[in-house]
């Protein structure tokens, strides 16, 4: 692993932070917080012990060390689930690290790199809220 | 007893003082506790948290920052805003800009949108076009209220 990352470069969902959309980054991102929708990223994903995530992830590389309540990782390399863990969905990985005491609901299965470019670039379910310039309530 | 002793004042002064230190947030300095948008990271939704922020990169929809939001020169945001206090140094290609205390604009920064703000400061060089206006505490909480509700 290289540990001469730049952490003004990486994005942090911190805890005490809700996020419910889009995130696509070039770059690694964190997340201690709450999670919900959809997640494109070109570099690594590490989440935090009290992350929550719900909704699909697609990145390279994947430490997660929280709770995936329901969604689907598809991992270009490796995802690795760390001691104490909780993940329900499916997994598409390249390669597969499990730690004991990671709790694992739902499929497991290997991805071909056809599978991962298609992932990638599958249009968001989610959209953007309208700016409230009218003042209208969601 | 609550009636009586005249020297209860100040034992009451060091309860209030205790209550107040339990429950007046500590500042987060803490580099973990910031929220981070960097550049190369585009966010489309809804956020809300309890932290500081500080965006480089794009973010379109809804904001609320119960702490300061640091919008930084290359940022470029779209979409509605709901933030105690607000550094923009960024692009705002428009919405709204809700503050519940200080906004201040700086150099260099552009804005199209509109402008809601208690206290408002503005640096030479700042583009801005669009309406602003003075909102109180209690208009601030509601209009954030359906994103600050995200946090619930």
């Amino acid at each position: 692993m290289d540990n001469n990352v730049n952490l003004n470069e990486v994005s942090r969902i911190s805890a005490g932070t809700a996020f419910k959309g889009e995130i696509t980054c070039t770059g690694d991102i964190r997340v201690d917080g709450k999670f919900d929708g959809r997640l494109n990223s070109k570099g690594r994903l590490v989440a935090g012990e009290k992350a929550v995530m719900n909704g699909d992830v697609i990145c390279q590389n994947v430490d997660f060390s929280g709770k995936m309540d329901k969604g689907t990782f598809y991992v270009a390399d490796t995802l690795s689930l760390k001691s104490g863990c909780s993940v329900t969905g499916d997994l598409r990985y390249k390669r597969l690290q499990v730690d004991l005491d990671a709790k694992i609901t739902g499929t497991l299965s290997a991805l071909t790199e056809s599978e991962f470019v298609k992932a990638a670039a599958e249009k968001p379910v989610v959209k953007a809220e309208k700016s409230n310039d009218t003042g209208k309530e969601e | 007893m609550i009636l009586g002793k005249k020297n209860n004042v100040s034992e009451e002064t060091f309860k209030n003082e205790q209550k107040i230190m339990a429950t007046t947030p500590i500042p987060s300095n803490n580099m973990n506790d910031v929220n981070r948008i960097a550049l190369g990271t585009k966010l489309v939704g809804d956020m809300a948290s309890e932290n500081d922020i500080r965006i480089d990169g794009d973010f379109e929809g809804r904001l609320y920052c119960a702490g300061r939001l640091v919008v930084g020169e290359k940022a470029v945001l779209k979409g509605d805003f709901y933030c105690a206090d607000i550094d923009f140094s960024g692009t705002m290609k428009g919405g709204n800009i809700y503050a519940k205390q200080t906004l201040s604009l700086k150099s260099g920064c552009t804005i199209e949108g509109n402008l809601f703000f208690q206290r408002f400061q503005v640096e030479l060089d700042s583009r801005f076009t669009g309406a602003c206006k003075v909102i109180g505490e209690a208009e601030f909480n509601k209009v954030s209220a359906p994103v600050s509700a995200m946090l619930k």
